[in-house]
């Protein structure tokens, strides 16, 4: 396939206690692309996003095996700082989740954990991140506000500039426009678009309209004859969606399972 | 009369008749304490003779071992639940922990008073001493604060953690961040719960300073104390009306500074929850 890999997946396998619901995961990610990971509920595409940015490590009982390389780094190996690796890996989930504090706090937040306290930088950060979020001209004049009046779109771009204002290499998704209206659904849509190229974008999606309109990759995840989920699939979408090699595929794309 | 306006009278009964009780009760205290009540009564030293004595040595007791052992409980109470909710991970460990709490919170308080002055007074030496009896109370109250901390904390979503996580956040700052400021307002709510039992405990300061009667003022963590539930007690003990009278305006006093350090944390809670905004 095409681009260079930036992250790089050798037999990835994520257990709960004892039960192994990922297996086999041998996958590269394209640098500057938007991946879709689709499949039906519970295969583990959650739990494979979060082994990517070592998220997993702080869900009690989930334990992943084998390699995943970041620029050709193993981030499971020793020594690696995992609260670095997570700001250039960074993450949206499904649920908005808004900090009780200003919109312009919410933005901030990251930078300021970070260790950013110059005021003016922040400032600007914010400014650029809710931009890129396409969320500037709608708090511009209440960036004091409360963060939860924002409405549940609203509030996911608040989520998204949080992320981008720290200015992270790899974007992460799980599915973070299911909670969300076709309207607000279209805006995180386009500005991912407005971001390919500048970051690598993964992202879980249950919309196969929604990875049709935006990935350049697709990549599907289904649960083997042991409810071990496994990719079956993975290529530039356009290929996978008109001619896709598994027959799983053929039926969950055109709507027969999942 | 149907069986639904029965029910009703039943539970408004259930809920009139304590009010009552309580009302009854602190019309009593006020009738007969509130003559009583003056400054050189607050302000002045004890007396043989009823009619010129004062309370200001176990008035001072009182806030010096309550606020102690306040500040003492929920310092600690908020250590041990950030340390049980967050950096334990172990579930077993955890329950362990857990029933533990729950277990020191049955125990009557009157075994706190002994193992504190065994273990405390004796033991390090302290004394019957403001330290013996703060760091006593702050124990039996730390079950009410570290429970009601635990759930503050335990009621923050995962999902603020995780996400604070994606962020490049250390566990600390995790806490320090997240944590703490969502956690701080309830678990000070939970800690002016334990202020009234606090405030009120007779029992195990009495096996600890066992003065009921005294004309100095503790100063240094050392001194000996008393404080008002212990002069309460020994005044309702005796049969002349008159100690009665001043069981009362005791209990009055008692009941303000009871409201008065009350509200202090509430203003506390306020203005921590305003914190937050921050964060
Ligand atoms: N914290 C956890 N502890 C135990 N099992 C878990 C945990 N999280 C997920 N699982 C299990 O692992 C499997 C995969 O979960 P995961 O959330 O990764 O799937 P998913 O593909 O993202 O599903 P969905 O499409 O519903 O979001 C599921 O069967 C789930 O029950
Ligand atoms: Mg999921």
């Amino acid at each position: 396939m095409g681009g260079r890999p930036i992250i790089k997946t050798v037999g990835l396998r994520v257990f709960y206690g004892d039960r192994k619901i990922l297996d086999d995961v041998d996958i590269e990610i394209y640098e500057g692309s938007i991946t879709a990971v689709i499949g039906p509920s519970g295969t583990g595409k959650s739990s494979l996003l979060r082994s990517l940015n070592r998220l997993n490590d702080l869900i009690p009982g989930a334990r992943v095996e084998g390699r995943v390389y970041y620029r050709g780094m193993d981030i499971y190996s020793e020594g690696v700082n995992v609260y670095y690796l997570r700001t250039r890996i960074g993450m949206v989930f499904q649920k908005p989740v808004v900090f009780p504090t200003s919109i312009y706090e919410n933005v901030a937040f990251g930078l300021r954990i970070n260790g950013v306290d110059d005021e003016e930088v922040i400032r600007g950060r914010v400014e650029e991140a809710l931009r890129q979020a396409a969320l500037w001209d709608e708090v511009r004049d209440r960036l004091d506000d409360d963060a939860y009046n924002l409405s549940t779109g609203q509030q996911q771009r608040l989520c998204l500039a949080r992320t981008l204002a720290i200015r992270p290499d790899v974007l992460l998704l799980d599915e973070p426009t299911s909670y969300l209206d076709p309207r607000s659904t279209r805006k995180v849509e386009d500005v991912l678009l407005s971001l390919k190229g500048m970051m690598t974008i993964v992202i879980v999606t249950h919309s196969l309209s929604q990875a049709r309109r935006i990935a350049d990759y697709l990549l599907v995840v289904m649960p083997d004859e042991d409810n071990v989920g496994r990719v079956i699939e993975y290529g530039p979408a356009e290929e996978v969606f008109n001619n896709p090699r598994d027959e799983r595929t053929r039926e969950y794309v055109s709507g027969l399972i999942g | 009369m149907d069986r639904d306006s029965l029910m009703k009278i039943l539970t408004a009964s259930a809920l009139i008749t304590p009010l009552l009780v309580l009302f009854t009760l602190l019309s009593m205290i006020l009738w007969d304490g509130l003559p009583g009540l003056s400054l050189d009564f607050i302000l002045g030293l004890p007396s043989g003779r009823p009619e010129e004595t004062g309370i200001l040595p176990a008035l001072v007791g009182s806030v010096y071992v309550t606020g102690l052992a306040i500040i003492i409980s929920f310092l600690l109470g908020l250590g041990i639940s950030i340390y049980l909710t967050e950096f334990v991970e172990d579930e077993r460990v955890r329950s362990i922990f857990y029933f533990v709490v729950d277990m020191l919170a049955g125990v009557p308080s009157v075994v706190y008073g002994i193992v504190g002055l065994a273990v405390i007074g004796i033991g390090l030496g302290l004394g019957r001493s403001v330290l013996t009896g703060a760091v006593t109370l702050a124990f039996l109250i730390l079950p009410l604060v570290t429970v009601a901390t635990v759930e503050a904390i335990r009621s923050i979503p995962d999902s603020l953690r995780l996400a604070t996580y994606s962020l490049g956040a250390s566990r600390l700052e995790v806490v320090t961040h997240v944590i703490l400021p969502m956690a701080l307002p309830r678990a000070l709510t939970g800690t002016v719960l334990a202020i009234a039992r606090a405030i009120g405990e007779a029992a195990p300061i009495l096996v600890i300073s066992g003065v009921l009667f005294t004309r100095s003022i503790p100063i240094s963590l050392l001194d000996e104390f008393t404080v008002l539930p212990l002069v309460i007690f020994n005044w309702v003990m005796r049969p002349q009306e008159v100690y009665m009278r001043l069981a009362s305006s005791a209990i009055i006093v008692l009941l303000l500074l009871y409201i008065g350090i009350s509200s202090i944390a509430i203003y506390m809670r306020y203005s921590s929850g305003r914190r937050i905004r921050e964060v």
